[in-house]
């Protein structure tokens, strides 16, 4: 079959994971018009009625999301006592909570501003809802520090303010590194998704059909008209938020991790916490996508556009962080082993023998073994293989920061003052809350954004690139 | 004041102990005047109005024992009243009784509410120490479970009625008695030392002449008594003097924990221990040694030298071990009466050369010496150490005897069983028992609830509504020693006055007070208040020069007694062959185990039992809180298939008796005997005790008070959640293996042969090095604590103390297993030894460091906790928001967090919202230490050595031009050390204590090496004396479990 210049159509099953002679690379299946990506994709917003599947799933999410509230309030009104944190175990789940969710943040924001920076075409696909994830996990991760304080009413003290005590915070404290950090992080991560959707908001609104949606979309689009002026600036001040952003991936969970790092307690202790942080959290951010790509695709019939391609990728990238993860881990045992500090080594045998042995080897195995399966290219294009390993690897993440957290704290130097920390259910509700938060927010967006960003997907289709003669003509 | 519930308030009524003026017209009108509208107020117990017309009435003048401050003082404080600075804490002096020894108190009292107890700086007991009892005693004056009421019998139990129902009630009663001289008439009392007490008795026995009187504690000094008796041919009160001992052997005697003589015992114990004299900075020449025989791995047991100086022996062989001991003597021609011989070989794990080894060193240290035997051993034990001091020359010297103030009474036990016996043979009509429990601690075989049923007229007086008032028909409301007058003797005889801090809250009355109310009122003069009884019992005169003096020192000087000088009787052998061969000894083993009766070593016999400071404080030991345990050693577990993972229900069988309570494995406990602490268990009593512990005393029988063999123990299915404080859980081999590596580096040890060789002890001064420059401590005061392991014995005082001065909560049994304990310092308490059979223990008080590298400032995001210039590592409540980063950071755990609102509601509704729960507890807020904020949920808190006795020293001292001297801060803990393990001062000042004590090369800061966090709380080693034939094999630590 032969097609004419600019209009590339292979079937919507195609396998694009292949190297082919094709530069670029498919990345758009089934037919590649820039007609078909709006419609695919603004069908969603646009349809009377969600997928039926949709529905069960929102009523869960807010349910849990509810019930996330609603502990707060108890907590809140009632002390963090309700929490099983305890002495020697100051934090908890709050902010294993916490570290779980800033991690899961990084990979939009990479995705988005780091493979932006490196051109890397393929993650138009995927940018916009992993953005997204971005954008609700800090959300998630945002409400365990304020709330986990035993006095939540005061803890905009953390904040440089001028106030009339003349009392600024200390900013040797880790813990106001780390507010500014996820504060900054939050509003470039919410501004880049945001900026990156106003070429799209502009598109549902000149599509809209109603009064409301002319409205609502036509506020949200900010008077987008598609002007080569708009292009030009609207570039520009995404490369500067791109540039920001990325600094930002390393930062933030660099800066998360001195919590722990600049503490003296064996376990946080850790010179190499800054990059298994932020290692950590690139992994799990990836692993979310692995995990939650299936799904998206599969309910709202975006296989066209995120293709086996995007997900292969994103396989790829998770098991190169996993390697180093394992790695880190390896390294860190090492080291405990070489420093010859006996409370160095005690922590990293209780890690893995200790009384939460179980997350200790959860991470080490979810972590750095089981992604290892992804070296096989069955593996990574199979959901039933892939998704389940994202979900893996959450879950190791979870361990990784339970263990760090509560395995280290629990045992530190005076072994009068060990003691258990045992969660209540209250530190489950939320655990599990938190996750209704994120999904509730993530199903809406489903529902209500565009998921994949048209504009950006248009940009990387063939008749995009007229100069590119060889597309023209390819034998399939 | 009266009671804030009292049904019947009248002005007479109210005002009932104070001045005449009270009974006037023109005071009723006075009060009707100043409150028309508020009369209904004084019965609902709200705080602030309580508080506001305490504040303005006279009250308190006329409590504060002078009559100083006539009427004037009734109106308020226009003109303020000379000697009263509202706000201003006022120190008296007073006394308070446990098990029939008086102590000297020092009690801080602002604006009229006695808010802290310590002991009377010149009282020959308590030298300014104080014990846990003597601490918390000021907890109870304000628990609002007290009784509030005089009750009676009523169709429905027991009814409020007030002293008005009571005193018509007895009218009839009483008049009745008298006519038939008091024919069927008892009384029951406890142990007391006060003069008045006992005059009062008397009294009632002259107007009731066929009356019988009873007297029963159910933790008694019998034994000693009976042992004297065997010894010397009269019972007397022994007194060791442990500050001229040289070596000291402990028959089964905790006496640094529990005794009512341990402040004095302890500080003695310690003068022979101290390396380092504070003051001069000299270092000893000698220091006593400690051999302990016991069954029951006890505090003391913990300062015994090293594995071998203490025996783990069952209760029952303690005597074959004392015969040995005084075997060897003889043979070694040391006057010895006669001994039986006991044959056979010595008990496991008792070995021959250690028994040599003590009786080699009883015999160099000849009036140097002395042997001690607890109360719970039988009177041959007591004869024999009696015995073995007289014959060694230590009589007098290491040991005095007093007389006994009641020689001639009948022992405790057989006091009670009499008493039993008469009322179930229905002799006893009327009973009265004045400030004693029998319902609940006379031993279980007599079953004296079911004989009070054949009692007509059962009158109660107590503090709590508890088990005996219950069966009661009367009940009536005790006061406090804090709201009453009184007079105590201490153990030589010296009298203190016990003057009433504040009217008694409730309405109560004392002891005399209430006997004075039962004797027929004769003479229109009668003296019915308490204040009169002392004055007329002592022959002093209120406004006297005599009586003032006493007031203000807290003792009569020259009212002691002077120490016998007994020599043995003749009969001493025979007497004490038939009563050591008269005592059954049975072959122990898993069928057939030995249960040891112990007073408990925080609610001593259960009468502490609704004290919350008591309940969470853990014990020495074991670091139980909130409960008691079957003691049992691992040997023991391991046989009967106990769970070393898991707390298991033990059902305890003796003597037909069943009790099921929950096991606590602990190392160094006789094989085949398990240790019970009495005073749990209690019922119906208040919201603290209720639900705390097991009543061991329902296996207690009249036969076997202090120890039965013959038990047989079974594993339940049942399990268990104990309270403890340390090893929350089982621990792994792993993390023992971790414990016990490190240990050496938290607790550093040493003999005393390697401290004269090397004072040093190998510790060299290394020359921090740092990168940039650090912070020089080196300009105005610059506070610091010296903390001596070598005299700690972990007796707790300085817990206690530090939770009244700072206004540290409870926080219930619950929360102490999430672990979520607030006290502000924990004695932390380590094994190690050869085996887990006979491991030695060691305890280390853990509070704030007050690091100058401190961890937890850096953290802090919100600057709440900072550095002051004098080295002070300080924590600003108000600024806290409670991020509990610093409490994470703190290498040592010494930061509490407030997870809940533990000052408001109750501790039962901790887990539901603030505003469900009630405000603090009006009467409780009473206690509270002004000085100290009451901190809010949401914060942290810690030690800040005591930083308000620092600010109050310091404000004087400046107002006076001059500098701090050493000695004038104390913070509480220190103050109430027996032994003076902790001191405290300006390390700046090169003449204070403190810095004498820095210098010693053998200070060490617990993990400065590691850490580098320079501590200001420093470390003296646990220095041991051991035998050098007795050095213990090569000692690895055990671990914590």
């Amino acid at each position: 079959m032969t097609l004419a210049v600019n209009e590339v159509s292979v079937p919507v099953d195609f396998d694009n994971t292949g190297e082919t002679d094709m530069k670029p690379p498919v990345l758009m299946t089934g037919e590649a018009s820039y007609k078909r990506v709006t419609s695919l994709v603004s069908r969603i917003i646009e349809a009377p009625r969600a997928p039926a599947i949709w529905y069960p799933c929102f009523f869960l999410s807010a349910s849990l999301a509810g019930l996330l509230f609603a502990l707060i309030g108890y907590e809140v009104f009632t002390g963090v006592g309700v929490w099983g944190n305890n002495s020697p175990q100051g934090w908890g789940f709050p902010i294993v909570n916490f570290v779980f969710w800033v991690g899961i943040a990084h990979a939009g924001t990479l995705i988005s501003a780091i493979l932006l920076l490196f051109r890397q075409k393929w993650r138009t696909g995927i940018n916009r809802f992993a953005e997204a994830t971005t954008v609700f996990a800090v959300i998630c991760a945002g409400v365990f520090p304020a709330i986990h304080v035993g006095r939540p009413w005061l803890a905009y003290w953390l904040a440089p303010y001028p106030n009339i005590m003349g009392d600024w915070p200390n900013f040797y404290s880790p813990l106001l590194w780390d507010a500014i950090a996820v504060g900054t992080y939050t509003t470039v991560s919410v501004l880049f998704w945001y900026l990156g959707m106003v070429p799209d908001l502009a598109t549902l609104r000149d599509r809209a059909t109603t009064r409301l949606r002319h409205t609502v979309f036509g506020i949200l689009a900010m008077g987008w008209r598609g002007s080569a002026k708009h292009w030009k600036i609207y570039d520009r001040a995404l490369l500067v938020i791109a540039g920001l952003a990325t600094c930002l991936v390393l930062g933030v969970s660099s800066t998360v991790s001195t919590d722990f790092a600049v503490s003296l307690i064996p376990g946080w202790h850790e010179t190499i916490f800054p990059p298994l942080f932020t290692v950590g959290a690139i992994f799990s951010g990836f692993a979310t996508i692995m995990f939650l790509a299936y799904p998206v695709r599969a309910i709202f019939g975006l296989k066209s556009l995120i293709t086996d391609r995007h997900l292969d990728n994103i396989a790829k990238i998770t098991l190169f962080f996993a390697s180093i993860m394992l790695y880190i881990y390896l390294i860190e045992f090492f080291i405990a082993y070489y420093s010859g500090n006996p409370y160095e080594r005690y922590v990293y045998m209780n890690w893995m023998f200790g009384p939460y042995w179980w997350a200790g080897w959860a991470m080490l195995f979810f972590n750095g073994v089981l992604p290892q399966v992804l070296w096989f290219k069955y593996a990574r294009t199979k959901w039933w293989i892939a998704a389940p390993i994202g979900l893996f690897c959450l879950t190791g993440m979870w361990c990784e920061r339970f263990t760090i957290i509560i395995g280290s704290m629990t045992h530190d130097f005076l072994p009068s003052a060990w003691h258990h920390f045992v969660p209540t259910w209250v530190d489950y509700g939320m655990l599990a809350g938190s996750f209704g938060l994120f999904f509730t927010l993530f199903l809406l967006f489903c529902r209500f954004v565009p998921v994949v960003a048209m504009y950006e997907v248009k940009s990387i289709l063939p008749q995009s690139h007229v100069h590119l003669p060889k597309m023209a003509g390819v034998k399939i | 004041m009266s009671s804030l519930s009292d049904q019947n308030l009248t002005g007479k009524e109210y005002w009932r102990s104070l001045e005449e003026l009270a009974d006037t017209p023109e005071f009723r009108q006075f009060v009707q005047r100043e409150f028309p509208n508020r009369a209904s107020e004084w019965l609902n117990g709200d705080r602030r109005r309580f508080l506001k017309i305490m504040g303005a009435s006279f009250a308190l003048a006329g409590l504060a024992g002078c009559r100083r401050w006539p009427a004037e003082t009734l109106a308020p404080y226009a003109h303020r009243p000379a000697n009263r600075d509202p706000g201003t804490p006022v120190y008296y002096a007073t006394g308070m009784d446990l098990g029939g020894i008086g102590q000297g108190m020092l009690v801080t009292s602002v604006d009229g509410r006695p808010i802290k107890v310590d002991g009377n700086p010149t009282h020959p007991l308590n030298g300014g120490a104080s014990d846990i009892y003597g601490q918390a005693s000021v907890l109870g004056v304000y628990d609002p479970d007290r009784s509030r009421t005089v009750m009676r019998k009523g169709k429905s139990g027991l009814e409020p009625g007030n002293w008005d129902d009571f005193s018509t009630a007895w009218r009839k009663i009483g008049g009745d008695l008298q006519k038939s001289q008091g024919q069927g008439l008892a009384f029951l009392t406890g142990a007391s030392s006060s003069p008045s007490v006992q005059d009062m008795l008397k009294r009632t026995a002259k107007a009731f002449p066929s009356a019988r009187f009873f007297e029963y504690e159910p933790i008694s000094s019998d034994n000693a008594r009976a042992g004297t008796l065997m010894a010397f041919g009269e019972p007397m009160r022994v007194v060791p003097q442990l500050a001229k001992a040289r070596v000291i052997v402990s028959l089964d005697f905790d006496f640094v924990v529990g005794d009512p003589l341990s402040v004095k015992l302890s500080r003695d114990f310690s003068a022979g221990r101290r390396l380092t004299d504070p003051a001069t900075g000299d270092a000893a020449t000698d220091m006593n040694r400690l051999y302990v025989i016991e069954s029951t791995f006890s505090a003391t047991g913990s300062l015994a030298e090293n594995a071998l100086h203490r025996i783990p022996l069952p209760a029952q062989d303690v005597v074959i071990a004392t015969v040995a001991i005084a075997a060897g003597l003889k043979k070694r021609g040391i006057n010895i009466p006669e001994l039986p011989s006991l044959g056979g070989a010595l008990p496991e794990p008792m070995r021959q050369d250690v028994i040599d080894a003590i009786v080699a060193d009883l015999l160099t240290h000849k009036g140097e010496c002395v042997v001690v035997a607890g109360s719970q051993q039988p009177a041959a034990v007591h004869a024999l150490a009696a015995a073995m001091n007289s014959a060694l020359g230590n009589t007098g010297k290491t040991v005095e005897y007093y007389k006994d103030p009641s020689a001639d009474r009948t022992a405790h036990d057989q006091s009670i069983t009499n008493l039993t016996a008469a009322m179930r043979n229905k002799e006893i009509r009327t009973l009265v028992m004045l400030d004693v429990n029998p319902a609940y601690n006379a031993p279980a075989d007599l079953d004296f609830a079911s004989a009070l049923a054949n009692v007509t007229e059962s009158i109660q007086l107590s503090n709590y509504v508890d088990e005996t008032a219950r069966l009661c028909t009367w009940h009536l409301p005790a006061a406090h020693y804090l709201e009453s007058w009184g007079d105590i003797r201490t153990f030589d005889g010296t009298i203190s006055i016990v003057q009433p801090m504040i009217e008694p809250i409730f309405g109560g009355k004392s002891v005399i007070e209430t006997l004075a109310m039962l004797l027929p009122s004769g003479s229109k003069t009668a003296v019915v208040s308490g204040y009169e009884i002392v004055q007329r019992t002592l022959g002093l005169k209120a406004g006297e020069w005599k009586w003032k003096k006493a007031l203000f020192d807290g003792y009569i000087k020259d009212t002691g007694w002077s120490a016998l000088t007994p020599t043995l009787n003749a009969s001493i052998s025979k007497d004490l062959t038939q009563a050591i061969d008269a005592r059954p000894r049975a072959a122990l083993g898993a069928g057939n185990i030995e249960i040891v009766f112990r007073p408990d070593s925080k609610i001593y016999d259960g009468r502490f039992a609704n004290n919350g400071w008591l309940q969470e404080l853990p014990d020495p030991m074991t670091r139980l809180t909130w409960d008691n345990a079957a003691v049992i050693s691992p040997k023991l577990a391991k046989t009967i298939g106990l769970s070393f993972h898991k707390t298991q229900m033990l059902a305890i069988t003796v003597g037909g008796k069943t009790l099921k309570m929950p096991a606590y494995i602990m190392p160094g406990q006789p094989e085949f005997s398990i240790s019970l602490a009495l005073g749990y268990g209690r019922e119906g009593v208040g919201s603290v005790a209720d639900g705390a512990g097991f009543n061991v005393y329902s296996l207690r029988s009249v036969a076997a008070m202090n120890f039965q063999t013959g038990a047989a123990v079974k594993v339940t299915a049942e399990s268990y959640e104990l309270a403890n404080t340390q090893d929350h859980f089982a621990i792994s081999t792993l993390s023992q293996e971790a414990v016990a590596a490190r240990i050496p580096d938290l607790i550093h040890q040493a003999t005393f042969a390697e401290f004269q060789k090397d004072p040093s002890l190998g510790h060299k001064k290394a020359k921090a090095v740092s990168l940039w420059e650090m912070h020089r401590y080196d300009t105005g005061y610059q506070w610091a604590m010296a903390v001596d392991l070598t005299t700690c014995t972990s007796c707790s005082a300085c817990v206690v103390a530090c939770q009244a001065e700072n206004n540290i909560p409870i926080v219930g049994k619950q929360q102490v297993m999430n672990g979520r304990e607030m006290q502000w310092i924990r004695i932390d308490r380590y094994f190690r030894g050869p085996n887990a059979d006979s491991p030695e223990a060691v305890h280390e008080p853990i509070l704030c460091m007050q690091c100058e590298n401190a961890p937890c400032e850096a953290v802090c995001p919100v600057g709440a906790t900072s550095h002051s210039a004098d080295g002070l590592n300080m924590m600003t409540y108000n600024r806290c928001i409670g991020t509990r980063y610093c409490a994470n950071n703190c290498p040592y755990k010494v930061r509490r967090f407030n997870f809940f609102d533990y000052n408001s509601g109750t501790l039962k509704d901790l887990y539901k919202p603030n505003i469900l729960r009630s405000n603090m507890n009006d009467l409780a807020a009473m206690q509270k230490n002004p000085q100290v904020s009451i901190r809010m949920r949401g914060v942290i808190e810690k030690c800040t050595y005591c930083v308000q006795r620092i600010d109050d020293a310091r404000v004087t001292a400046e107002r006076q031009n001059r500098r701090i001297r050493d000695g004038e801060i104390t913070p509480a803990c220190a103050q109430a050390c027996p032994t003076q393990a902790l001191i405290f001062g300006d390390m700046r000042d090169k003449a204070s204590r403190v810095a004498k004590l820095f210098k010693q090369p053998r200070m060490y800061g617990i993990l400065n090496d590691e850490l580098n966090t320079r501590p200001r709380t420093r470390f003296m080693p646990k220095i041991s004396n051991p035998n050098p034939s007795l050095v213990a094999v090569e000692t690895s630590p055990l671990g914590t479990q």
